[in-house]
């Protein structure tokens, strides 16, 4: 959707960041875009059942943080958390001693934490109210963070691991490679995004989770990065470099990926920036339909779902889902924006 | 423009073809046989002697290639087999669902259309100023508001809060009795709050792309020769630049059209809107195959339509295109 005319980098690199730091929507959307993955990766830190810090049976322990390592995925057969927080039946607010040392989050409760209040409006001990299970939804936004997000960037990097090898090579070598990748680009343009991705997650079903959710929007998404890419090395191949790297005997991957793709990098960034803000919002999206993250996992898509289906009863539910996928999409969409302005200033 | 016509359509073949292609490919190469998956065809796993009935129904014991030229062959008589779900053609089902996706895409696109081309014109004409940098963060915010986000709040402010309009279905109770002037009212209320969620985006990024090419030709010769013989600027730029954004926005509409189709699954799913997205939808929950393979097909094949149309149409008004 986004304009996706190519744009060749006329200016110094210095130039172009200059121009991006004086952008301020730019630099907006860039703070906005760190604040998330800030969040995205330390959620357990911000919103948790159990400290982050605290003395219990005379030793210290540290169980939110073990909760942010257990993020990477295999981590939980290297680390583990120290007795007795990794039981379940474990409830660090009721059984630690009220005068034991316990830094906690600014949020005391965890992501699929059930409590008595259900569908509660906003109060002093769940500041975004509570859900239809009494889940508290401010702990919910905040762990919800890094499923958009990782979806954002996993499918992103899938879909530049598929675009810029054959969006280049299609630009660089002309002729029928380009005529077959162009078509292909042509091909799987024809096909709605949404159509495509929901006809594939009919045939996994609707249990398909997060990882599979980015990987089938990344395969369904590389065409944009393609097109971009294919734009630029067909500029850029005429330069006076590619022809000196040609006669040294530089093979093609190294042509492709040492000497154009550098020079082409600003436009497939700008191409891979809208494109987080795109897949945030399918994302989001697919888990309202009941695809994608799960219940009791949450998503910002899940618990949009939730909300409507209380939209009488407990209109709070919807807000916050709303606002955070609103601003997720929107500091993207600035950054990228302000990437491509960088690049080509030509009008505002 | 002859020979360019008749060379663009029959470019139209392969990828027609490739189209077809993939979605068989989709049909076959993607993992589970859909006879053996537990909630495929209704309830519980299908006996041996039901497995064989459906395989010699849909001919999965031939080669693939004649399952292929079969299919093609049928598809091409719009014959996509029966609906798993309730054993009707599927074709009678997809042109059922199509006129109320069409409505909604025709009434989103005219009233995007009619808005974003004066806020275009009028943001252009004093660059930068008050209504330019009003509007410009205006859509800049909307066009960042998923449009299902969107709708979840014009529903509770003006579905529930008001009671203003309704969001439920296409008609009212009652529709089969009402006169046809009645009918027509009740359809357009309906119609009302989709297209609204449905158009807001499209309008943000016209605007700001009619915008942008009024910006680009406001230097151009023609421009000031149009001011330099008096005509005022608003003018000129209305009757001299819109003129030339016009070879651009057909494209940008043909454009539009996939994100139109696609972007309506969800709306048309919050909205009961019966329609070619919520049938999808509804096929994919209950596994009804051959209606999600005619619906991808006869989609991208729309798509593929009208980005013809917009090519020829795009030579027809200006004569500078040839073939590549």
């Amino acid at each position: 959707m986004i304009d996706a005319t190519p744009t060749t980098p006329h200016f110094s690199e210095r130039g172009i960041r200059s121009r991006f730091r004086r952008d301020v929507r730019a630099m907006v959307g860039l703070i906005g875009v760190c604040l998330l993955v800030l969040i995205g990766v330390c959620g357990p830190l911000l919103a948790n059942r159990q400290p982050i810090l605290c003395r219990y049976d005379g030793s210290w322990h540290l169980p939110a943080i073990v909760d942010v390592i257990h993020k990477l995925p295999f981590s939980a057969r290297v680390v583990s958390k120290s007795r007795p927080f990794r039981y379940p039946q474990f409830d660090a607010k009721r059984d630690l001693p009220a005068d034991a040392f316990a830094l906690w989050p600014p949020i005391r409760y965890g992501p699929r934490e059930t409590s008595a209040s259900i569908l509660e409006g906003p109060t002093g001990s769940h500041l975004l109210g509570t859900d239809d299970v009494g889940r508290d939804v401010a702990a919910r936004l905040i762990h919800a963070t890094s499923a958009s997000i990782g979806a954002g960037l996993g499918a992103m990097l899938l879909a530049a691991l598929i675009g810029i090898p054959l969006g280049g090579l299609a630009g660089y070598r002309g002729g029928k490679t380009d005529i077959l990748v162009s078509r292909l680009i042509e091909l799987f343009t024809c096909f709605p995004v949404f159509f495509l991705i929901l006809a594939v997650m009919a045939w996994l079903g609707p249990g398909t989770g997060i990882a599979g959710l980015a990987v089938v929007i990344g395969l369904v998404r590389w065409t944009a990065v393609a097109r971009y890419t294919r734009g630029e090395f067909l500029h850029l191949r005429a330069e006076d470099y590619v022809l000196a790297a040609r006669t040294q005997g530089a093979g093609l991957a190294r042509i492709l990926f040492v000497h154009l793709l550098p020079n082409a990098m600003g436009p497939v960034l700008v191409a891979l920036a809208f494109g987080v803000a795109n897949v945030i919002l399918i994302e989001a999206g697919l888990s309202w339909l009941g695809f994608g993250v799960q219940q009791p996992d949450p998503s910002w898509g899940n618990m949009l779902r939730t909300g409507y289906a209380h939209l009488e009863a407990a209109p709070h539910l919807i807000f916050a889902s709303c606002a955070a996928i609103f601003l997720a999409v929107l500091s993207c969409n600035l950054t990228a924006d302000g990437l491509r302005n960088a690049l080509s200033p030509k009008l505002r | 423009m002859f020979s360019y016509a008749v060379k663009r359509i029959l470019w139209v073949v392969p990828t027609f073809l490739g189209i077809t292609i993939a979605t068989f490919a989709l049909m076959h190469l993607t993992p589970g046989d859909p006879s053996l998956s537990a909630d495929g065809l209704g309830q519980g796993v299908l006996s041996a002697s039901e497995h064989q009935r459906l395989s010699e129904y849909f001919g999965w014991d031939r080669p693939l290639g004649i399952q292929y030229v079969d299919w093609l062959w049928a598809a091409l008589r719009f014959d996509f087999g029966r609906s798993f779900a309730d054993g009707q053609p599927v074709i009678a089902k997809i042109g059922r669902a199509l006129p109320a996706t069409l409505l909604l895409a025709v009434v989103a696109l005219v009233a995007s259309l009619a808005l974003s081309i004066p806020v275009g014109i009028l943001s252009a004409r004093r660059r930068n100023g008050l209504f330019d940098s009003a509007t410009g963060v205006l859509l800049y915010g909307l066009y960042s508001v998923p449009s299902y986000v969107m709708a979840v709040l014009l529903i509770l402010v003006i579905g529930l809060w008001w009671d203003a309009l309704p969001f439920r279905g296409m008609t009212s109770d009652g529709f089969a009795d009402m006169s046809p002037g009645q009918k027509v009212m009740d359809v357009l209320r309906h119609v009302i709050l989709i297209a609204v969620c449905l158009a807001y985006r499209p309008l943000a990024f016209q605007a700001r792309f009619i915008r942008a090419n009024l910006l680009e030709v406001t230097d151009a010769g023609y421009m000031r020769t149009a001011l330099a013989k008096g005509l005022s600027p608003g003018r000129a730029l209305v009757r001299h630049g819109f003129r030339n954004t016009w070879i651009p926005l057909i494209t940008l509409i043909a454009l539009t059209l996939p994100a139109l189709l696609s972007g309506a699954v969800i709306l048309e799913v919050i909205f009961s809107w019966p329609g070619i997205g919520r049938l999808l939808f509804d096929s994919i929950m209950r596994r009804d195959y051959p209606t999600v393979m005619g619906l991808t097909v006869l989609s991208a094949v729309l798509v593929l339509l009208a980005t013809l149309l917009a090519d020829l149409a795009y030579a027809r008004i200006d004569p500078r295109v040839t073939y590549d």
